[in-house]
């Protein structure tokens, strides 16, 4: 089991009566029955099924968690507060007060489920990998840097913000299928996936490729012999 | 987690949009199954509301109701009450609402001059 520390992480804290049903209409997961002490991972998409940023939602009781990523934060931020209309949604910022991480490498037992002890806040999340959210000054053992957290989702073709996840692509071509959820309904960029689905047409999919298979422009995570890609399909 | 309970977190500015006087219109056909469903009680409105979410971005809300917490105009239309939300009012400006008689897809149905784009089944719009 190990434990990375990255810096691109981004929570705020949503409350109000409407939360949840506001992030389900607007994303591609179904998130609208989640409970308390919940966790899952949704994906806001464009009306043309662009990635704008993929979330990972803790359920707290009287709120919802919400971390997402800080270069993603402005897009996701104008996307979501022009729509909140007059819906009981409000949203605070608490990045200031927290570090972020990554657990990977363990047999995960309670996939869908956080636990919170001592300031730290841990969501064991559906992709495979834990998310840690520590209260600023809890001590957290960890590696500096996302080196070995890159090649062991390369050997999963586990996408990540700012590698495959990207404003670039529709969520399919990123390897958000697991965050598409097949018949909650409307949300926006909802009938192109759909479309894409029904069709088996993607265009382009997460491939994990030998690095001398692809062009490198089609590389999003390089490793030392394999490497992420977007390949045409 | 530290989650700004001890008012560390500062509130995110939320984009409120003016508040527009609206203005509205209903076809005669609308009004005759507004008569049907209201009957003689005119103290029943019509709320015609905007949601976030469907395929374009924003959902119609219509709600027949006595009363609503929400600021809300009020228009009178040939003695229907129809209350519009201020917070969505800048999208509702100058919208017919309208009824289409279908076996499919039939119902009340809002022509929108505020929207770009509308989804399949109409209940959305961007």
């Amino acid at each position: 089991m190990q434990t990375a520390r990255y810096f691109e992480g981004h929570l705020s804290v949503w409350r109000g009566a409407d939360v949840l049903t506001f992030i389900d209409g607007l994303s591609t997961n179904r998130v609208v029955d989640l409970r308390k002490g919940e966790c899952k991972q949704t994906t806001f998409t464009t009306t043309t099924a662009k990635v704008i940023d993929r979330v990972a939602l803790f359920h707290m009781g009287d709120f919802v968690a919400c971390v997402s990523h800080t270069p993603f934060w402005d897009a996701l931020h104008a996307h979501v507060s022009t729509r909140i209309l007059g819906q009981d949604v409000s949203i605070f910022d608490a990045t200031a007060n927290n570090e972020f991480y990554v657990r990977f490498g363990h047999e995960q037992t309670t996939p869908g489920l956080h636990s919170a002890k001592d300031g730290v806040t841990i969501g064991h999340l559906e992709s495979g990998y834990d998310l840690i959210v520590a209260t600023v000054g809890e001590h957290v053992e960890s590696e500096e840097n996302l080196d070995s957290f890159h090649e062991w989702r390369i050997e999963r073709c586990v996408p990540w913000a700012g590698y495959e996840i990207t404003s670039k692509h529709h969520a399919l071509a990123c390897g958000l299928s697991v965050d598409i959820h097949p018949s909650k309904g409307c949300y926006i960029g909802q009938e192109v996936l759909t479309r894409m689905i029904s069709r088996k047409k993607q265009g382009r999919a997460l491939s994990i490729v030998a690095n001398d298979e692809v062009q490198s422009s089609e590389i999003t995570t390089q490793g030392e012999s394999r490497s992420l890609a977007i390949v045409r399909v | 987690m530290d989650c700004g309970t001890c008012e560390t977190a500062g509130p995110i500015q939320v984009v409120k949009p003016d508040v527009v006087e609206v203005s509205l219109t209903i076809s005669d056909k609308a009004q005759s199954m507004l008569a049907d469903a209201f009957g003689e009680d005119r103290s029943m409105a019509l709320l015609v509301g905007v949601l976030s979410g469907g395929c374009s971005g924003y959902m119609y809300d219509l709600q027949i109701i006595e009363e609503t917490d929400q600021s809300c105009q009020e228009v009178n239309i040939n003695g229907f009450r129809v209350l519009v939300p201020n917070a969505s009012s800048h999208l509702l400006d100058g919208i017919e609402i309208d009824y289409v008689d279908r076996l499919m897809g039939g119902g009340f149905k809002i022509n929108n001059p505020n929207a770009d784009s509308s989804c399949g089944c109409g209940e959305s719009f961007a």
